[in-house]
């Protein structure tokens, strides 16, 4: 039996939509993967005429949709602003190495200028040589970590205004259940926001907010994008691992779930009197930090000074321990960002 | 890309060496428990275990307890509510005597057994129980809810029948709404064809919860109790919290999660066994020898996963024997959130009661395309005439077909009435009505549903007077 698309109820249908279970043609697809897209966009008001937006590219198959659609919308819409790739190079081989040549390939296929940024050149460590010091437990916070900061960082080499990101519907219902489940309340408040700017910090956003990975795949599927699609070799802990088979499993009931989590994450509201971090900047590096020096900064001292825990535990207690940070250790060159000239003068 | 951006997870590592088996409490006795990283013997364990119980009834009393309160016990006969039952009797006799704070008590029982086509009633089971201390006792069955007393007005003689039209093969469907008379069906007949017609368990699930909290708190009003006690544990509020978020009721989350809240205004729900685990409730049944009643639910010897409720239930449940903050982590969590003030009043989901966000039906819109505009459609199904029909007939589609137009302009049959009831349902709600075929709903539905359609008509003739803040901050 010939299925007709639900959508035109003219073609034949030849995909089942993950996030509706509607039967529909190639070009429906598209055109509705497409427009929540930008929908999404003009309604959250992400992008203003002439901004330079860096889309951070991993070359996995979340960023390089994201710059074909993004390269796409913003001609058919006119949008009027400028695409740069913005990679980090942590230092995984057998991973980065080769999905970088991906993204290398991207460059050339949309042509987009591309700037790439290392943990080694950033930090003088690669996430091979962190993983060999702190085993596979916790490398997963230091890449994060360094990761935020380094595209940041990237951000003002490229003088852009805004880095969009490719997390997607599933990434973000995960964190809102990661985040209830640790009891991070001020990272649960802050995760559904589709735009984080702060003063400080370099505008952040998620065009991807709403929609579901697997139409990522499936859209890339059909447009035969050239994405990379091996998974990290350091995989998350077991704890995240049972949070995302759950998200699965959900979306299996249900496949609303997804969208409802995030909408519940949005209609969250914190009790009045619930301290949250207040959010300064970190005296070693310059970055914002809701304590006296940020994470990345503790990490890495915790890296040099053969001490890795110091960032992952109880840092006063270790610090009490072990002492301060003896003078002349590697630290993080200071974070410049041309937004705001108030930092720089804090250093 | 990789979404993991947040700091370490600090697990308190178990670490019971074997040698370490004195109760931490009394520091004397061998300890025969362990509950999370704690171990205790007997007489300290239900020590802790009532202190617990006893702080939580302390805050009740200091905000917003009246003097003389009427209050009420929901009794499902679990091990958890049987416990409260039991805790909550020795504060009320202490209590009588000293200072004459609670004037009645009653304890309400709801039968569930028509749900699942049993014969035999749990009532009678729950009232021996109730028998044991100084309470009064009401036992209801489910299918009492379709009664014209459980109304506001409490003879609320109709009904609201709601069929979808499945023949044009959407995954997003339109409602056609009646008010009836209330008297085709029994109850237990109505209730059942609402079982038959919901296809799915999730679904299923969330009705029957909504229509039993409505009956609890019909009945409390009924009585002039203005305080419910419910009896959920913090294992089965951590799990409440999980599924809640995942079924899209982060907004009315707090009033089903925290320890005590006046959203019903008449009748303050509380829940002082929400920081006790149900393997402490347990412990504590097993050694004072209580009794609990055997209720089957919905997803009982059901695969994980058959319904949100139930795959939730035995993740958390699973996860706490791995990691035995987890319960704990989720509930506290839970209880740092507040319902918002930036809901109106009047957005109250006529079937589950809750508050709800008015900005959700477009903003679904936007995000989940079903249709493509005509402009781009080969197939115009919809002309601009029937446009303005949107807004109030089509619940989730962008453009309008042409059945359900034509729906909304045929003139309404003589015997029973048709409403409009997308603007009466929370989000939520409309989620679960995508799996039923033909259902009938409560008179305390249908009589809602009658008001808040009264109030949006009010509200057309006047709206050109109405100041709109929204758009103001621009
Ligand atoms: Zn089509
Ligand atoms: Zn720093
Ligand atoms: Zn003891
Ligand atoms: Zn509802």
């Amino acid at each position: 039996m010939v299925r007709t698309c639900v959508i035109c109820n003219k073609e034949r249908a030849i995909i089942k939509r993950p996030k509706t279970r509607q039967q529909a043609c190639r070009e429906c697809f598209y055109y509705v993967f497409e427009t929540e897209i930008h929908n999404t966009i003009i309604d959250s008001k992400l992008f203003n005429k002439g901004d330079k937006v860096a889309i951070a590219a991993s070359g996995g198959k979340d960023s390089t949709v994201l710059a074909y659609v993004l390269k796409l919308l913003n001609e058919r819409y006119q949008y009027g602003i400028e695409l740069f790739l913005l990679s980090i190079d942590e230092g995984i081989t057998g991973y980065r190495d080769d999905s970088l040549e991906t993204v290398k390939r991207n460059q050339q296929q949309y042509d987009l200028p591309l700037k790439i940024v290392s943990y080694s050149e950033l930090y003088g460590w690669n996430m091979d040589q962190i993983v060999k010091e702190v085993g596979l437990k916790n490398n997963c916070t230091f890449c994060g970590v360094f990761r935020r900061q380094a595209l940041d960082r990237g951000a003002v080499m490229l003088e852009v205004d805004h880095i969009v990101t490719g997390h997607n519907a599933d990434d973000i219902a995960e964190t809102v259940l990661m985040n209830i489940m640790r009891g991070d309340i001020a990272r649960l408040s802050r995760c559904t926001e589709i735009c984080t700017n702060g003063d400080e910090c370099i505008r952040r956003s998620k065009p991807f907010k709403y929609t579901y990975e697997k139409e990522i795949v499936m859209y890339a599927y059909f447009k035969k994008l050239d994405y990379f699609s091996t998974e990290c070799i350091y995989s998350p802990n077991s704890y995240r691992g049972h949070v995302r088979t759950f998200l699965k499993d959900l979306e299996g009931i249900r496949s609303i779930a997804i969208i409802d989590i995030i909408h519940s994450g949005e209609a969250f509201e914190l009790k009045k009197g619930v301290k949250l971090p207040i959010q300064g900047v970190c005296k070693r590096c310059g970055y914002i930090s809701s304590n006296e020096f940020c994470k990345a900064c503790v990490l890495l001292e915790g890296l040099n000074r053969g001490l890795p825990k110091l960032g992952i535990g109880k840092t006063n207690k270790m610090l009490k321990k072990y002492g301060n940070m003896p003078e002349g250790m590697a630290t993080i060159p200071k974070f410049m960002n041309k937004n705001s000239d108030s930092v720089s003068e804090q250093c | 890309m990789c979404s993991i951006e947040d700091s370490p997870i600090i697990f308190d590592e178990v670490k019971i060496k074997p040698e370490v088996k004195i109760c931490i409490k009394c520091k004397t006795s061998t300890a025969t428990i362990l509950i999370r990283h704690s171990t205790y013997c007997k007489p300290c364990f239900q020590h802790v275990f009532v202190g617990k119980f006893r702080k939580n009834m302390e805050k009740y009393k200091t905000s917003n307890s009246k003097i003389d309160e009427k209050v009420m016990i929901g009794l499902s006969g679990g091990p958890s509510s049987r416990a409260m039952l039991h805790l909550l009797s020795e504060i009320f006799s202490h209590e009588l005597s000293k200072k004459q704070s609670f004037t009645e008590v009653w304890v309400c029982h709801i039968d569930e057994n028509s749900i699942f086509n049993l014969k035999d009633s749990t009532i009678n089971q729950v009232e021996q129980i109730v028998q044991k201390y100084n309470s009064l006792f009401i036992g209801l069955r489910i299918e009492d809810i379709y009664s014209d007393e459980f109304t506001s007005n409490m003879e609320f003689g109709q009904v609201l029948k709601i069929s979808i039209d499945k023949s044009k093969q959407q995954e997003f469907n339109e409602f056609n709404a009646t008010i009836r008379q209330n008297k085709e069906l029994s109850n237990k007949e109505k209730l059942q064809s609402l079982l038959e017609c919901i296809s799915n368990l999730t679904s299923k699930e969330d009705f029957v919860w909504y229509l039993k909290l409505s009956l609890l708190i019909q009945t409390a009003r009924k009585k002039g109790c203005t305080r419910l006690f419910l009896g959920d544990c913090s294992t089965r509020l951590a799990t409440k919290i999980i599924s809640l978020t995942s079924k899209g009721r982060g907004s009315s989350l707090p009033i089903e999660i925290l320890g005590e809240n006046n959203y019903f205004g008449d009748v303050i729900i509380s829940r002082p066994m929400k920081d006790m685990i149900s393997k402490e409730i347990g412990l504590y049944n097993h050694y004072l020898g209580f009794e609990t009643v055997f209720i089957p639910s919905l997803t009982s010897l059901q695969p994980s996963k058959s319904s949100i409720e139930r795959l939730t239930e035995d993740f958390i449940v699973g996860l706490e024997r791995d990691y035995p903050s987890t319960v704990s982590t989720i509930a506290r969590t839970g209880s740092k959130l507040t319902i918002s003030n930036s809901i109106d009043d009047e957005n109250r989901c006529a079937l589950c009661l809750m508050p709800y966000r008015n900005e959700n039906k477009f903003f679904q819109n936007r995000i989940t395309l079903t249709k493509i505009p005509s402009s781009i459609s080969t197939t115009n199904d919809c002309n601009t005439a029937t446009n303005n029909c949107n807004d109030h007939c089509n619940p989730v589609t962008v453009s309008c077909s042409q059945s359900c137009c034509s729906d909304c302009i045929k003139p309404t049959k003589l015997d029973h009435q048709n409403i409009e009831i997308n603007n009466t349902l929370c989000h939520a709600c409309r989620v679960n009505m995508r799996d039923i075929n033909e259902i009938f709903l409560p008179p305390y539905v249908a009589e809602e549903a009658k008001r808040q359609n009264r109030r949006l008509d009010l509200r057309k003739n006047i709206e050109e007077f109405l100041i709109d803040d929204i758009d103001d901050d621009q």
